[in-house]
C-alpha cells in the first residue's frame, strides 16, 4: 500500500509537468489546428533561464521562476512572429507550420549547446533532496511546490479562457478562426496572446524540469514528446483533455515501471497513443476537426 | 525545354555521383603520408548532447600531437591531426571513418565513438586496412565479434567491461563482504547490459547474490517509479549502477528524495569532476572502479596546461578520456616508430601489424600498457576508489589481465 501511495505521488509530480506542457500544445492547436513542435524550445529556454537567474541575477527561486516564465513567453512570441505569422499570412498549409516547428526545435536545442555547452547545469536551490513523510511514503518538498504551482497555473489558464472577455473571444476564434477574422476581429492579437500564454506555461515547465532534474539541452525534447502524447490522448485542442491525458499517461507510466517493468513503459505510452488514434482519433475530450493540413 | 534541361541536369548529377562512387570504391587509401607528414584521424562527438566528451578528447589529443611534433615528430615526420564529428551516432561514425581514410588519407584513427559506432566502423577499417584505437568504451564487442573472433583492425587502451566490472563485483563480495545486491542499469546501452552480466559474474563468483534488477532507458529523467519499487522490495545491501553523467545525478538525488539509503557501487564513468556538483554529499562511501585517478599528482602539470588551453579541467565530464587518449597516441607513436625502424612503408596495414606485435609494456601516459595480440584488449592497472568527503580516494588497485 505504501508503494502504491508512493507511486501515486510520483505520478502526480510528473503529470503536473506534463500538463503544463500539454496545455500549451492544446492552446495552440485549438486556434490554429496544428501541433507546435517548437514548443520544446520555450521549455528549454525556460529551464536555462532559471539557471541564469539563480547563478547571475538573484538567489530567490520565485524571482527566478518569474524570469523563466518571461523568457518562455518571449521565446514563444518570437517564434510566432518570425516563423508562423509569415506562413499564416501566406495562407500556407498547416503541415508547413508543423514542419517549420520541427526545424525550430532542432535549431533551439543547438543554440542552447552553443551558448551553454552540453554540460548539465545544476539549479542552485535549497530544495535538493528534502522530503517529508506521509503515510509511509516520501514526498519531496520540490514535488509539493511543483504540484502546487502546476495546479495554480492550470487553474489560472482555465479561468482566463473561460471567465474573461479575451478568453471568450479566443474561444470564439477557436471555433472558426477564418470566419472570426472576416468579421473584423484582430485575430493576430489573439494568436500572440495564445503563444505568450503557451510560452509562459512552457517556461514554468522548463523551470520545474530543470530544478527537479538539472538543465541540459535535450531535456525538454524528451519531456515534450510525452506531453504531446498526453495532449493527443486527451484530445488535441482540449485544455481539460490535455490535463486529463497528462495524468493518465504519467500514472500509467509510473505504475508500469513500478509494478511490471520499465522496459514496457514506452510500449504503454506509444501503444496508448496508437490505440487512441485508432479508436477515438479526436481523443478523450477533443472535438472533431476537419484536417486542414 | 525546361523539362529537357532539368532531365539533363538530373542525368549529369547522377552520372557524376556514379563516377565518384566508382572512384572511391576502387581507389586505395593514399597511404596516409603527405610528404613528410603522417595523417591521423580523430572521430568524436563534437556537437550534440555529447559535445563535452568530444571537446575534452579533442583538447587532449591536440596536446599529445603538439607534444610529439615539438619533439621532432614520429619517425621524423610531423603528425597531422584531422577531426571528424560523429555526433555520437553510429551511422555517422562510419561516414567519418570513410572520409578520414578516403578523403584525408588517415593511416590510423583514434576514437571515442559509441560502442555501436565502433562496431560499425570495423567493416570500413577492414576494407581499407587502417587501424583504430579506442580509449573510452568497455564493450567486448568492440574488439571481438559475437563469435569470439578478434576484429583485426580495432584495438583499445582502456579496460573492458569484463575486466573492470567483474573486478568491482568481486571486490564488493570478497573485500566489502556484501552478500546481496541490486542492479539498476540502462537497458538501451551495451555497457548497461555488460554491467549486469559482469557485475553479476564477479559478485556471484565470490559468494554474493544479485536479488533485484531494475532498468531505465537513456534519456529518462524520472526514476522514482523504479527506485520506489527497489526500495519496497528491499532485501539488498547495496545497489550497483552504471548510470552515467546526466542520469547519475538524477538517480542519486531521487534515491535520497524517496529515502532509499544504501551502499552504492558504481562504474568507471563516476570518475568525473562534475559528479559532486550534482550529487553533493549524497554519494559518500560509494565505491567504483577506474583506470586512472585524475587527481594523481603526476597529472598536475597536464591538468594545469589543459585548463589553460581549453578553459576546462580535463576530468570534467568523463574523467578518464583526456588521459586514456594520451595512451592511445603513445601506443600509436610507438607502433609507427617500429614500422619506420623496420624500414617499412608507413601504411595502415603495417601500423596495424606493428600495434599487434610491438605493444608490450609500452610506457604510456597513465601506465605501462600491453595490448594482447590475441584479443586486442589491454593489460594495465586499475584502481578501486571510494568517495570520501567529496573526493575520490583510491582504496585498492588491480592489475587486470587480458579480457
Amino acid at each position: 500500500m505504501v508503494l502504491f501511495f508512493q507511486q501515486i505521488i510520483n505520478a502526480l509530480a510528473i503529470g503536473g509537468i506534463y500538463a503544463l506542457m500539454s496545455v500549451g500544445y492544446a492552446l495552440i492547436y485549438s486556434l490554429l489546428r496544428f501541433t507546435n513542435f517548437a514548443h520544446s524550445v520555450a521549455v528549454t529556454f525556460g529551464s536555462y533561464a532559471i539557471y541564469v537567474a539563480l547563478t547571475h541575477i538573484t538567489s530567490n527561486f520565485y524571482l527566478g521562476l518569474i524570469f523563466g516564465v518571461l523568457v518562455g513567453a518571449v521565446i514563444a512570441l518570437i517564434i510566432e512572429l518570425t516563423a508562423y505569422k509569415p506562413l499564416l499570412i501566406k495562407n500556407s498549409a498547416r503541415s508547413s507550420l508543423t514542419i517549420i516547428g520541427l526545424g525550430i526545435s532542432t535549431i533551439g536545442t543547438n543554440m542552447i549547446i552553443l551558448i551553454f555547452s552540453s554540460r548539465f547545469k545544476v539549479i542552485p536551490t535549497d530544495f535538493g533532496g528534502k522530503s517529508i513523510q506521509l503515510l509511509g511514503a516520501y514526498i519531496s518538498v520540490l514535488d509539493i511546490i511543483i504540484i502546487a504551482i502546476c495546479l495554480v497555473m492550470l487553474l489560472g489558464v482555465f479561468l482566463f479562457i473561460n471567465k474573461t472577455r479575451t478568453g471568450l473571444a479566443i474561444r470564439a476564434a477557436s471555433h472558426d478562426l477564418d470566419s472570426t477574422a472576416l468579421m473584423g476581429v484582430d485575430v493576430q492579437k489573439f494568436l500572440s496572446i495564445i503563444f505568450i500564454l503557451a510560452g509562459a506555461m512552457a517556461g514554468i515547465a522548463g523551470v520545474m524540469l530543470a530544478t527537479k532534474y538539472q538543465a541540459y539541452p535535450s531535456l525538454a525534447t524528451t519531456m515534450t514528446n510525452k506531453s504531446f502524447i498526453s495532449s493527443v490522448v486527451g484530445g488535441l485542442g482540449s485544455l481539460g483533455g490535455a490535463v486529463a491525458g497528462s495524468f493518465i499517461l504519467s500514472t500509467g507510466e509510473v505504475m508500469i515501471s513500478g509494478y511490471v517493468s520499465s522496459e514496457l513503459r514506452d510500449l504503454f505510452s506509444y501503444g496508448l497513443l496508437i490505440l487512441v488514434l485508432l479508436v477515438r482519433p479526436y481523443g478523450l475530450m477533443g472535438k472533431r476537426f476537419d484536417d486542414k493540413a | 525545354m525546361k523539362k529537357l534541361v532539368a532531365l539533363l541536369l538530373v542525368l549529369a548529377v547522377t552520372f557524376s555521383f556514379i563516377a565518384c562512387g566508382e572512384q572511391t570504391e576502387t581507389e586505395a587509401p593514399s597511404g596516409g603520408t603527405n610528404g613528410d607528414e603522417i595523417v591521423v584521424g580523430f572521430i568524436g562527438s563534437m556537437t550534440g548532447d555529447d559535445e563535452i566528451y568530444g571537446y575534452v578528447s579533442w583538447g587532449a589529443i591536440t596536446m599529445a600531437v603538439d607534444r610529439i611534433n615539438e619533439a621532432g615528430g614520429v619517425a621524423g615526420r610531423q603528425v597531422v591531426l584531422k577531426q571528424y564529428d560523429d555526433r555520437a551516432d553510429g551511422v555517422e561514425a562510419v561516414n567519418c571513418a570513410r572520409k578520414a581514410i578516403l578523403n584525408d588519407g588517415c593511416v590510423a584513427i583514434i576514437t571515442s565513438s559509441s560502442s555501436a559506432g565502433l562496431i560499425s566502423i570495423n567493416s570500413v577499417l577492414e576494407e581499407y586496412k587502417v587501424p583504430c584505437i579506442a580509449y573510452a568504451i568497455g564493450s567486448e564487442l568492440v574488439t571481438q565479434t559475437e563469435e569470439g573472433e578478434t576484429r583485426p583492425y580495432m584495438f583499445r587502451v582502456n579496460t573492458t567491461a569484463s575486466q573492470c566490472t567483474t573486478v568491482i563485483g568481486q571486490y564488493a563480495a570478497e573485500v566489502m563482504g556484501l552478500k546481496t545486491a541490486a542492479i539498476f542499469y540502462d537497458i538501451t546501452r551495451t555497457d548497461g547490459a555488460d554491467g549486469v552480466e559482469y557485475f553479476t559474474k564477479g559478485f556471484e563468483e565470490k559468494g554474493g547474490s544479485v536479488v533485484q534488477v531494475e532498468a531505465y532507458k537513456s534519456g529518462d529523467v524520472d526514476f522514482h517509479a523504479q527506485l520506489s519499487a527497489l526500495k519496497a522490495n528491499g532485501g539488498f545491501e547495496a545497489i550497483y549502477s552504471a548510470a552515467k553523467y546526466i542520469e547519475l545525478g538524477m538517480v542519486i538525488n531521487q534515491m535520497k528524495e524517496i529515502g532509499l539509503e544504501t551502499q552504492m557501487i558504481g562504474d568507471r564513468s563516476w570518475m568525473m569532476l562534475d559528479l559532486f556538483e550534482v550529487v553533493g554529499d549524497n554519494l559518500e562511501g560509494a565505491v567504483f572502479p577506474s583506470d586512472i585517478d585524475f587527481n594523481d599528482e603526476k597529472y598536475a602539470d597536464f591538468n594545469n596546461e589543459f585548463q589553460e588551453l581549453w578553459d576546462v579541467h580535463p576530468g570534467v565530464a568523463v574523467g578518464t578520456d583526456a588521459y586514456c587518449i594520451q595512451d592511445a597516441c603513445m601506443i600509436l607513436w610507438n607502433a609507427i616508430e617500429k614500422v619506420a625502424e623496420a624500414g617499412e612503408e608507413i601504411t595502415g596495414e603495417n601500423i596495424r601489424d606493428s600495434i599487434e606485435a610491438n605493444s608490450q609494456n609500452v610506457e604510456c601516459f597513465t601506465d605501462t600498457i600491453t595490448i594482447d595480440p590475441q584479443t586486442h584488449n589491454v593489460r594495465r592497472s586499475m584502481g578501486i576508489f571510494e568517495i570520501q568527503n567529496q573526493n575520490f580516494v583510491q582504496i585498492d588497485s588491480y592489475d587486470v589481465t587480458f579480457g
